[in-house]
């Protein structure tokens, strides 16, 4: 199989792990695996070519009880802070896009309540609706899994699932 | 002995932000980029943890600590990640100049590891000077871990490199094994969150036994002969464990269980295991992926796998424990876990997993991994509530314990 990065002194992917929220720009990758109900969020100023990544696991930062330093564990916290971020590394607010993929829904459980891959979505699009931040592509919900991969050259995101059934795509 | 759990989990973010300050140290001295994949605090029998180290050659160091913290710490790399550190830094074909820079190597990022923990403890902790070591299995581990019978308390980084542009699985572990007088000084109970260490032993053994119940029954249904290799109880950060199931494609089912205790139970088969259950299991030949028939199987095969498993919890806890019934998974293993962990995260950032993995025991092709996920409150509950008479089905004598 072709490896999009093999050629030498290419630079890796950055792991974009769960509740991680990175901003980069130039030839920085990201990539984040096996989102399931998590959802990856991908803001760009296609101009800049400067951007981040988000990996939130949980929809509202407001209905926990647990405190977190951590900014990308929620949908409406990672939008806020990869905004913030992305125009402080130079990017225009008013050239922002964005673009989500993930929020599974990838088995059901009395105590799992409701889906909290689609809270997630619902979470992330009204918080960029907020923030007037247009979407601008999205592939979400289903039951099966996808790993993600963010240019910040291309402001590309490429989702790969683990079935052949959903196959790749680049959004 | 009784731990804080709180204490162990601040220690385990010791053990997190000190094995950072490890890989950083490697950064700088080869230009080998890397990140910490995992850190976790396990209780594990030696023999488990002996296990963990059988099959893979490593080589680096191990270094006594006395001072607040006693005991002893290794930091071990795989070939891989010997071969990646002694490439940049010893070209030339000198077998004796590169175990000497994997020695100082070793030797640097343990410094970095260690003084974190001083630095939150307030106090000195001596390093004696680095021991070479190389082999496989308890040539590299700590001699505690290779010395008497009873649990581990270990602190455990697991680390990926990348080099040239591709994520290679280029890996290297620290353990940090405290000595029992020390760990008794740490994590002396200081909030009402503290639990038994034997307690925790007795549930750890008794969710060995089973989890063999689980591989005897794998056995009997499918007739590959599986045994438990390893099992073991983490305190692990939620956000660690996508990485420890790994972004493997896994077949597999996922149960709810509740009653005296509530939680999720993953069992989890690569894919080729998988298939050869399912082949062992469906007689007729069916059309490759996995159609109805394939799911059924593993189903049925999951539910019987997790009765014998929560059966021994049940029994010890003298309470009812049921379980629903099993859903078809297939996908990677981080995707798998996520909703799980989700739910966790809304009250909790770390939970106790159980791990134990089955494993066909010549070749280890075979590979099955069950995890626990019981809810955090329900099993500081149960555990405080083990009665004597009740652990006696374990292998633990409990006269010794409570």
């Amino acid at each position: 199989m072709n490896q999009p990065n093999s050629e030498p002194n290419a630079p890796a992917p950055r792991q974009v792990r769960i509740s991680d929220a990175l901003v980069g720009t130039g030839n920085d990758i990201f990539k984040s695996y096996g989102l399931g109900s998590c959802l990856a969020i991908a803001l760009y100023d296609p101009k800049r070519a400067v951007g981040g990544l988000a990996h939130a696991m949980l929809p509202d930062s407001t209905e926990t009880t647990t405190t977190s330093d951590k900014p990308g564990k929620y949908a409406d916290t990672a939008v806020r802070a990869l905004r913030r971020r992305t125009i402080e590394a130079g990017g225009s607010r008013s050239s922002l896009e964005a673009k989500i993929a993930g929020g599974s829904d990838m088995f059901e459980f009395k105590r799992l309540g409701d889906s909290v891959g689609q809270r997630n979505i619902a979470t992330a699009k009204a918080e960029l609706e907020t923030l007037d931040v247009s979407l601008v592509a999205e592939d979400v919900g289903g039951n099966h899994g996808r790993t993600v991969e963010f240019s910040l050259e291309t402001g590309e995101l490429v989702v790969e699932t683990a079935d052949d059934e959903h196959g790749d795509q680049t959004l | 002995m009784e731990i804080d759990i709180q204490a162990l989990e601040t220690y385990n973010k010791l053990a997190h932000d000190g094995a950072q300050s490890a890989v950083k140290s490697l950064s700088q001295l080869t230009g080998i980029n890397t990140r910490v994949e995992v850190t976790d605090v396990s209780l594990m029998s030696p023999s488990d943890l002996q296990y963990e180290f059988i099959g893979n050659e490593y080589a680096g160091v191990s270094i006594d600590l006395t001072g607040e913290i006693q005991g002893e710490t290794v930091l071990a790399f795989d070939e891989q990640a010997r071969t990646a550190v002694t490439d940049v830094l010893v070209p030339a074909d000198d077998p004796e100049m590169k175990k000497s820079s994997i020695k100082e190597v070793g030797n640097i990022m343990t410094s970095g590891f260690i003084d974190g923990w001083a630095n939150h403890l307030n106090t000195k902790i001596k390093s004696s000077p680095p021991t070479y070591i190389e082999g496989t299995g308890t040539d590299v581990l700590p001699r505690s871990a290779t010395e008497g019978d009873s649990h581990l308390l270990v602190f455990r980084s697991r680390v990926e490199a990348s080099r040239g542009g591709v994520n290679e699985p280029v890996d290297f572990r620290i353990l940090l094994v405290p000595d029992q007088a020390s760990l008794e000084t740490a994590l002396e109970p200081r909030t009402e969150t503290s639990i038994s260490f034997e307690k925790l032993e007795v549930f750890n053994e008794m969710t060995k036994e089973g989890a063999e119940k689980s591989a005897d029954n794998i056995t009997s249904m499918t007739g590959i002969e599986t045994s438990v290799n390893i099992s073991r109880l983490s305190l692990v950060p939620l956000e660690d464990i996508p990485a420890e199931v790994g972004n493997k494609r896994y077949v597999g089912t996922v149960m709810e269980f509740e009653g005296k205790l509530s939680g999720y139970l993953i069992i989890l088969f690569d894919q080729p295991s998988g298939r050869a259950v399912v082949d062992s299991l469906v007689p007729m030949e069916t059309e490759g992926e996995w159609g109805e028939m394939e799911q059924g199987a593993l189903q049925e095969l999951g539910n019987i796998m997790t009765s014998g498993f929560i059966d021994g919890w049940a029994n010890v806890l003298n309470a009812e424990i049921k379980h629903s019934p099993p859903k078809f998974v297939a996908d990677i293993g981080s995707s798998i876990m996520s909703p799980i962990i989700a739910q966790i995260a809304q009250t909790d950032d770390h939970a106790f997993m159980l791990d134990s993995s089955i494993e066909t025991d010549s070749d280890r092709v075979f590979t099955c991994q069950m995890l626990a996920l019981p809810r955090r409150d329900e099993l500081e509950e149960a555990l405080d509530e083990i009665l004597i008479e009740n652990s006696g089905n374990t292998k633990v004598d409990p006269d010794d314990l409570f």
